[in-house]
């Protein structure tokens, strides 16, 4: 007998809102087989992914449900993983910490390269 | 070979199942992953002999990740068990709550219902009773008609019967009998009858 893995029906993911170069998402739950655009069993939250004017992404979580539809099985869909493990209520994801190691790792090339070219102007 | 092939076309079959209707193929045990271009288009000149190199993975990344994606999945692992028991605990709290609010309801409502049978039963017995006795009345009325026509139509009976043993013993008077035999046979043979009435002239008996 072939090992099945259990897949849950219930998915909590984004479903996308907004309009051209605008995008906005509401998180929300629903059977995993249903379109991005279906109808949800019920909204737990937004997420904003374009920064405010104080440089914010801003999400709104319902927590309480949230629990109780993971009590219910429900599995989670990876950029919501993020977004939970990064409000503190899952533990972090760790693609968060790769994409955090990458950003340093960026950031302290670019710094190495602005000294460099410091150092060449000079 | 035939099984290995049916079950090998199923697992296509389950693949298919998760493309856009569009894709779906009468033919299971092919599968297009042509998403654009049609069937005889043929591949282009610069990726004929095109091999995709799979996404290289850094040892050091790797090595980083790994840990961690154990310990998240555990975590996770156990913060749903967590909801889970959560979850059933809250439920067995409500029908625990709600279990004493219904037996009292219950038993109100099992008064209430109880004066309600008493009234029906109460209203369903004199109606019985109304229903019976104008039955009964109406059976005697009927009673008392046949009684009634009984006795006329034996009244008339007797008065017959009466009559005819009245005629019969008047006719009795007349019957033959020993005793008057030759008497009766001596005016038989005295009376005469003619028959020969067509051969007179003036159709007389005599």
């Amino acid at each position: 007998m072939p090992r099945i893995k259990y897949i849950s029906h219930l998915k909590i993911r984004l479903k996308l809102y907004g309009c051209t170069n605008r995008p906005f998402y509401h998180i929300v739950v629903m059977p995993h087989k249903k379109p991005r655009q279906g109808k949800e069993l019920e909204q737990l939250g937004t997420y904003d992914p374009m920064p405010n004017m104080f440089n914010e992404k801003l999400v709104s979580v319902n927590f309480e449900r949230i629990q109780y539809w993971l009590g219910k099985k429900a599995e989670i869909s990876r950029p919501v993983e993020h977004l939970l493990g990064l409000c503190g209520f899952l533990p972090i994801h760790p693609t968060s910490y790769l994409e955090a190691t990458r950003n340093r790792k960026k950031m302290a090339e670019a710094e190495q390269n602005k000294e460099e070219k410091a150092e060449s102007g000079s | 070979m035939c099984s290995q092939l049916v079950r090998a076309s199923q697992a296509v079959k389950f693949l298919i199942t998760e493309f856009p209707p569009c894709l779906k193929l009468h033919n299971v045990t092919v599968l297009s992953v042509r998403w654009r271009k049609p069937r005889w288009v043929p591949k282009s000149q610069s990726k004929l002999f095109y091999v995709r190199e799979p996404t290289a993975i850094l040892a050091e990344e790797y090595e980083m990740l790994k840990p961690k994606y154990d310990a998240y999945r555990t975590e996770m692992k156990a913060l749903r068990y967590f909801f889970l028991q959560a979850n059933k605990a809250e439920r067995r709290q409500e029908i625990a709550r709600t279990e004493g609010i219904d037996a009292k309801k219950d038993e109100v409502q099992h008064i209430k219902a109880l004066e309600i049978n008493r009234k029906w039963n109460e209203e369903c017995a004199r109606l019985r009773e109304e229903r019976l006795l104008k039955e009964r009345e109406k059976k005697e009325e009927i009673e008392y008609h046949k009684q009634l026509k009984k006795q006329q139509e034996d009244q008339i009976t007797k008065t017959e019967t009466e009559s005819f043993v009245a005629q019969s013993l008047e006719s009795s008077e007349k019957f033959i009998t020993m005793e008057n035999l030759d008497e009766e046979i001596e005016k038989l043979l005295d009376s005469k009858t003619d028959y020969n009435i067509g051969f007179r002239s003036k159709s007389q008996k005599q």
